[in-house]
């Protein structure tokens, strides 16, 4: 099985490669085969990495979540996955190659780098601590996804008022469709992280009891979930409307990375292995 | 088989008549034929002429598709009917004809339904001329089994262009560009609201267009409101004066506005605070009013995107030189549905027929030994095996020399009605289970 799971890890990232080249093809340049081909590459790719991450769970006997470059694949995964849901819910299909583009590349670091630890710590058998883990990464891949069409919305917004109509300016969903697609993503990402917040807090005594609160990590998410609650209140409150709403998208995406990475190397724990 | 030599084969077919490339709009205009005209000639063309025939008239082409009654047809009487028809012996000529044969008629209009030989590349309004064309054609009796492949040929190759290029891609014409602009910023136009102001003929076509996209709400401000109010009547619209603009402007998403003033219509302070009541919501505003209408300032508001004639300009023509880029490919899917059509006129021959009458005989014999054959020794197997063969042999001898020798000399339409009914009557095009 070691064979079959080392030669999917490799494959897997030239998938993900392949599907966002067929994307970016149809997108900077009006490929019509590529544009019919984008959504079964894309469908392969999932069902492989999917098929990849329940073999190699089973010969190394633990979920990808133990080390942060284990969670960089499952992050890759869970943004494709995002992405073919919003593209199914939304009908806009054509912005495959900025998302895919990012799951290669995380895709492929984690490929090449993620270390095949066996057996799993004690910590991880937890019913609560699943549920902490799928809202986490469901929750930052919609923060990611709403950075994305965030960046999108900006770039359309200043070829419009810049009238340079190209090819990326014809290729683009229009600007009404990437405002909601970034709102929405925020808002499933924002509720996500309270389920993260809610379920954490309670996981947390349990697996450790002399954790402070005052842990890098634990003050980190919480600042993520403010910044992106601040941003909700403004739309409904203040009518934050176009592109302010896009640059608080991109803006929270970043504080979250940095965050994220900052408390990653501070924290105590979130180091499982 | 090149396209050359397959072009040559198709004898039966001409196609007469001028276009935007080869007589001008007036000279068009005198030879442009109406619904009734074209019923009333149809019948006496095809007592006159044709077996088969259409016609097709539109403001940039008139054009005769037909099988000639008698071969070889000479073109000029055809011509000199057209004209005659139109009384316009005195401006159009022979020179301003085109006259294509066989293959070359099929291509022609191949091209015309797939939207390459129009004045604006890939307009697909022509294929609905062309299906009109065709079915007046049909209930005026004058459509046989030629050209009705031949027409519904031409809307499967119109139908491949649109869905498999981008010839149909954007908007071409500077008018529908300004819609275009609108689509780009606005999800759904059918939930939006437009302000057009001045009452002109941009202000019209600008209605008709934002009204085609399911824009009902229009608001129609002029400095003479009973102009407004003609336009508003016309869209179901509203009307108000000039003055009301800056009044108005928060409840409207599209501002078109094309009136000639001296002064700005709309000034930066009068968007600022229009901005501010609708939430920021994004406005766009096209000025396409010469001198400009709206103060040019108004582009520094936050969602606010104020356009002009040159981002129309861009767009139309980039549009246009985008479509010019998709020609090769729209040729090729024409060479392809040349090849099918061509595929399907030879079927008409009566030879074809024939090996597949065979074929089909054959094929019901050998299922039927097959069947049986366990029930008898291999040598009364053979002996059953050439009984059978020499019946089929015998049955088929008949009509095979009939079919081969009563259509010697006759067009192959007329091998065509017989083909049909051979395969009909035998179903042909079904295998044998």
């Amino acid at each position: 099985m070691l064979f079959i799971i080392t030669v999917l890890q490799y494959l897997i990232p030239l998938l993900y490669f392949a599907t966002a080249w067929r994307y970016g093809r149809e997108f900077f340049n009006n490929d019509l085969r590529s544009g019919k081909l984008k959504s079964s590459y894309l469908g392969v790719s999932l069902l492989l990495h999917f098929v990849f991450f329940i073999l190699r769970t089973a010969e190394l006997q633990h979920i990808p979540v133990t080390s942060s470059l284990e969670l960089l694949g499952v992050i890759g995964f869970t943004l494709a996955g995002a992405y073919i849901f919003t593209e199914i819910i939304s009908h806009v299909k054509n912005t495959g190659f900025f998302v895919l583009a990012i799951s290669s590349v995380l895709v492929t670091i984690s490929s090449l780098f993620a270390p095949n630890h066996y057996g799993m710590n004690d910590v991880l058998q937890s019913e609560l601590l699943a549920f902490h883990i799928v809202s986490a990464l469901l929750g930052y891949s919609a923060f990611a996804l709403s950075a994305i069409y965030g960046l999108l919305y900006i770039i359309l917004y200043n070829k419009l008022r810049s009238k340079t109509f190209d090819n990326i300016y014809r290729n683009l969903p229009n600007l009404e469709s990437l405002e909601s697609l970034t709102f929405k993503s925020t808002l499933v990402g924002f509720v996500a992280l309270t389920f993260v917040i809610v379920v954490g807090f309670i996981w947390l005594p349990q697996a450790f009891p002399d954790i402070s609160y005052g842990d890098a990590k634990v003050l980190g998410t919480f600042f993520i979930w403010m910044l992106y609650a601040i941003g909700l209140a403004a739309k409904k409150f203040l009518g934050f409307q176009g592109k302010k709403i896009a640059l608080l998208s991109i803006f929270g995406f970043v504080i979250t990375f940095l965050s994220m990475a900052l408390s990653n190397v501070i924290s105590g724990f979130h180091k499982f292995y | 088989m090149t396209i050359d030599e397959l072009l040559l084969q198709m004898h039966d077919l001409i196609l007469i008549g001028l276009n935007h490339k080869t007589a001008s709009v007036e000279l068009r205009e005198k030879l442009y034929f109406r619904q009734e005209e074209i019923q009333a000639i149809l019948a006496e063309l095809g007592k006159l002429y044709f077996k088969e025939v259409v016609l097709l008239s539109t403001c940039n082409r008139t054009e005769l598709v037909g099988i000639p009654a008698n071969e070889p047809v000479n073109d000029e009487p055809l011509i000199n009917y057209l004209i005659e028809k139109k009384s316009a012996h005195d401006s159009i000529s022979r020179n301003h004809f085109y006259v294509q044969r066989s293959g070359n008629a099929v291509h022609h209009l191949f091209e015309v339904a797939s939207g390459i030989d129009s004045l604006l590349i890939g307009e697909d309004q022509i294929i609905g001329q062309v299906r009109d064309a065709y079915e007046l054609a049909v209930q005026n009796g004058t459509v046989g089994q030629l050209l009705h492949h031949l027409f519904h040929s031409a809307f499967h190759t119109s139908k491949r262009a649109k869905t498999e290029t981008k010839i149909n891609d954007g908007a071409v014409s500077v008018s529908y560009a300004a819609v275009e602009l609108a689509e780009k910023i606005f999800d759904d136009l059918s939930k939006k609201r437009a302000m057009l102001i001045g009452a002109g003929e941009t202000a019209e076509l600008s209605a008709k267009n934002l009204a085609e996209q399911g824009i009902n709400d229009i608001i129609i401000a002029n400095r003479t409101i009973e102009k407004a109010e003609k336009l508003a009547l016309e869209f179901k619209g509203k009307a108000i004066p000039l003055e009301m603009i800056s009044e108005k402007l928060h409840e409207v998403d599209i501002v078109i506005s094309s009136i000639s003033v001296s002064e700005y219509v709309l000034n930066l302070a009068q968007v600022k605070k229009s901005m501010a009541l609708r939430s920021s919501k994004p406005l766009l505003i096209v000025d396409i009013g010469v001198p400009r209408n709206i103060d040019p300032n108004v582009k520094n508001i936050d969602n606010v995107f104020l356009e002009d004639m040159d981002s129309l300009e861009i767009i139309s023509k980039q549009n246009r030189q985008r479509r010019l880029s998709e020609i090769p490919k729209v040729q090729k899917i024409i060479s392809e549905e040349l090849h099918a059509f061509q595929h399907w006129y030879q079927s008409l021959e009566v030879t074809p027929t024939i090996k597949l009458l065979r074929d089909k005989f054959e094929a019901v014999r050998t299922m039927e030994i097959e069947k049986y054959q366990h029930r008898f020794s291999g040598k009364e197997i053979e002996h059953i095996d050439a009984v059978t063969k020499a019946i089929i042999n015998k049955l088929l001898h008949t009509p095979t020399v009939n079919m081969k020798e009563h259509t010697n000399g006759l067009a192959n339409i007329d091998k065509a009605t017989l083909s049909t009914i051979v395969h009909h009557l035998f179903s042909l095009d079904k295998k044998e289970t």
